[in-house]
């Protein structure tokens, strides 16, 4: 049998290659294999950089900045654009609907990222079950961490509970 | 209902708190949006109104607020005659100290209603406690902004009655909370605990030896502000050419070019009459524009640290400055002494002779003055004296007391007079 490659020696090595999945069968020539191998991949690359984003590409991806800036609060109406320009939000729901900026934002501004002052004094059953939730999942975290699972199957049940008692007393409220 | 209080002297002017020499007052702010509104930029009339009633409702219901009396604010400012009266009524409670400065110009200019009308905040009021030391403003930029005021330093002490208020309303009220971040506010510089605390600092001593900036740099280092007091003239056309420039953009392009349309519409016009009609009261600039040697050191931080934290940090950062402070005088008193003694004789001189008295004038004097009394170079007045007459002169106080179309050159008479009876020497 002759080389495959170069169709002139005889094929003495029968080299096997993957590339992409699949397998691919040479019968080589000694001198070609050498060659082969030389030329095979061997490692990764980096990719090369890909085409150049059309006129049309970059247009809608300034649409795109442009409709996130008009984006608004489902809940008060103020938009991205605004809160951006004052420093302002419109609710407290803006905290949620703007939170990648407005986390952005926050960090420049402040020591930390959590509140750590005061928590409002209310004696109600809703403000009860909200600090037993807490609890209960930053015990959860620790019996997770420590591996124990028994333990954690049970906050996990008790967790569940408490969000459906505090569920229910949210409506109520 | 404002009158009432002109001639009661608030009690934090006293100066009978603790280094009363060099701090004018202590006060905190806090601030607290109800659970089920939108802030009060984006609340509908109706929705401030209803805002305003609960408000009305707890201090109804609330012992601990019932010495004090409701004042109702701006319902409009172009609904006509009244208006003006309203407008006194907040800039005099500003003057105060019992509500923020820059509220009360920019919580006017809202961004454009609907059909691109502007949009003014109609129910809005303040809750001022009898000895004045207390304050909630409801519908400013958040739906309360509670305040307590101290002669003095006396941080704590302020922060432990705010803390009461706080959760005495909190009872009555559900607060916007949140876990992660806290109390929210509408300013995202004040989510978290929403406390700004700060104490109102006396500096001409270190004003006189130049260390102003030193201190600046400290505070800076210590995530603390500090900001000098100065007459609000400045700012008010700092504040209509950004008010109209976000009003009328087109507009205020225009006028850029030399144009003067922007005052041509009739809600131009309120606007900045309504501001430039404020002519002398103070507010809190930059540093070097200080006036009457006046400084406000403040939290610059509410997120990711606690009010007890807050507190310490500023409470040790002032009483540095103070150190600092009683250092310059104790210099200037033996390497100076002579300057020292002209300025404070030439200041008293001034006060009783005068016949017109700008307010940045009557600042200086006063600073003088307070210098003299510090030092004791000055024995017949008080600290309170000087405390007094420093809220006492300003502008809408006096146009309160003659009345209030008076013009530029009345203001100064006016002031002027009350100093020549407050420092007569008999």
């Amino acid at each position: 049998m002759l080389c495959e490659k170069c169709h002139k020696n005889l094929a003495t090595v029968r080299y096997a290659e993957v590339v992409d999945g699949k397998v691919k069968d040479l019968n080589l020539c000694p001198e070609c294999l050498a060659k082969h191998q030389k030329e095979a991949v061997v490692g990764f690359e980096l990719a090369k950089p890909g085409p150049v984003p059309s006129r049309r590409q970059a247009a809608s991806k300034r649409e795109h900045r442009a409709d996130l800036v008009r984006e608004r609060c489902k809940s008060c109406g103020q938009t991205l654009g605004q809160v951006l320009e004052s420093g302002k939000v419109g609710c407290s729901t803006c905290y949620e609907t703007f939170a990648e900026q407005v986390e952005s934002i926050l960090e420049g501004l402040h020591m930390g990222m959590r509140h750590r002052g005061k928590v409002p004094h209310v004696d109600d059953s809703r403000a009860r079950v909200r600090a037993g939730l807490q609890t209960k999942r930053a015990l959860l975290r620790g019996a997770l961490r420590t591996e124990d699972y028994e333990e954690a199957a049970h906050l996990r049940d008790e967790i569940r509970v408490l969000e459906k008692e505090l569920g229910a007393a949210e409506r109520e409220g | 209902m404002v009158e009432t209080l002109l001639d009661k002297a608030p009690l934090w002017l006293a100066g009978d708190g603790p280094e009363a020499s060099v701090v004018v007052a202590s006060e905190c702010s806090l601030l607290r949006n109800l659970a089920d509104f939108p802030f009060p930029a984006r609340c509908s009339e109706e929705e401030r109104r209803s805002i305003e009633e609960r408000m009305m409702d707890v201090l109804e219901r609330v012992d601990l607020l019932a010495n004090g009396q409701y004042c109702p604010l701006s319902t409009s400012l172009l609904a006509g005659n009244s208006s003006e009266e309203r407008l006194l009524a907040e800039r005099f409670l500003a003057e105060r100290l019992l509500m923020e400065r820059r509220l009360v110009a920019f919580y006017q200019i809202q961004a454009k209603g609907p059909r691109g009308r502007m949009r003014f905040e109609a129910p809005a009021g303040a809750y001022v406690a009898e000895d004045q030391s207390m304050s909630i403003m409801v519908n400013g930029a958040d739906h309360m902004c509670m305040r307590v005021l101290a002669s003095g330093l006396q941080l704590l002490e302020v922060w432990a009655r705010l803390n009461l208020v706080d959760d005495t309303l909190a009872g009555a009220l559900d607060f916007a909370f949140d876990d992660r971040y806290g109390y929210f506010t509408s300013d995202l510089g004040h989510v978290g605990t929403g406390l700004k605390a700060s104490v109102i600092l006396h500096l001409p001593g270190l004003a006189m030896v130049n260390k102003i900036d030193e201190v600046d740099q400290l505070a800076r280092e210590r995530h603390q502000i500090l900001r000098g007091l100065k007459p609000t003239i400045a700012f008010q056309i700092e504040g209509v050419a950004r008010g109209l420039s976000q009003l009328w953009p087109k507009a205020g392009k225009k006028r850029s070019k030399g144009g003067s349309d922007a005052r041509s519409s009739p809600e131009a016009k309120a606007v900045s009459e309504a501001l430039y009609s404020d002519w002398y009261g103070v507010l809190y600039g930059a540093v070097a524009e200080a006036e009457g040697d006046l400084y406000l050191l403040s939290n610059t931080c509410t997120l990711g640290i606690s009010e007890e934290e807050t507190l310490f940090h500023l409470r040790h950062l002032a009483g540095d400055i103070i150190a600092r402070e009683e250092e310059a005088r104790q210099t200037i008193q033996q390497e100076d002494r002579l300057r020292l003694e002209d300025r404070v004789a030439r200041a008293l001189g001034l006060a009783r002779k005068a016949r017109l008295l700008e307010f940045s004038e009557a600042l200086a004097l006063l600073s003088s003055i307070r210098l003299g009394v510090a030092t004791g170079l000055v024995e017949d007045y008080s600290i309170q004296h000087v405390n007094e007459l420093l809220i006492a002169s300003q502008g809408f106080h006096i146009r309160m007391k003659t009345g209030q179309d008076c013009d530029e050159l009345t203001l100064g008479t006016k002031r002027a007079d009350l100093f020549r009876t407050r420092f007569s020497p008999d």
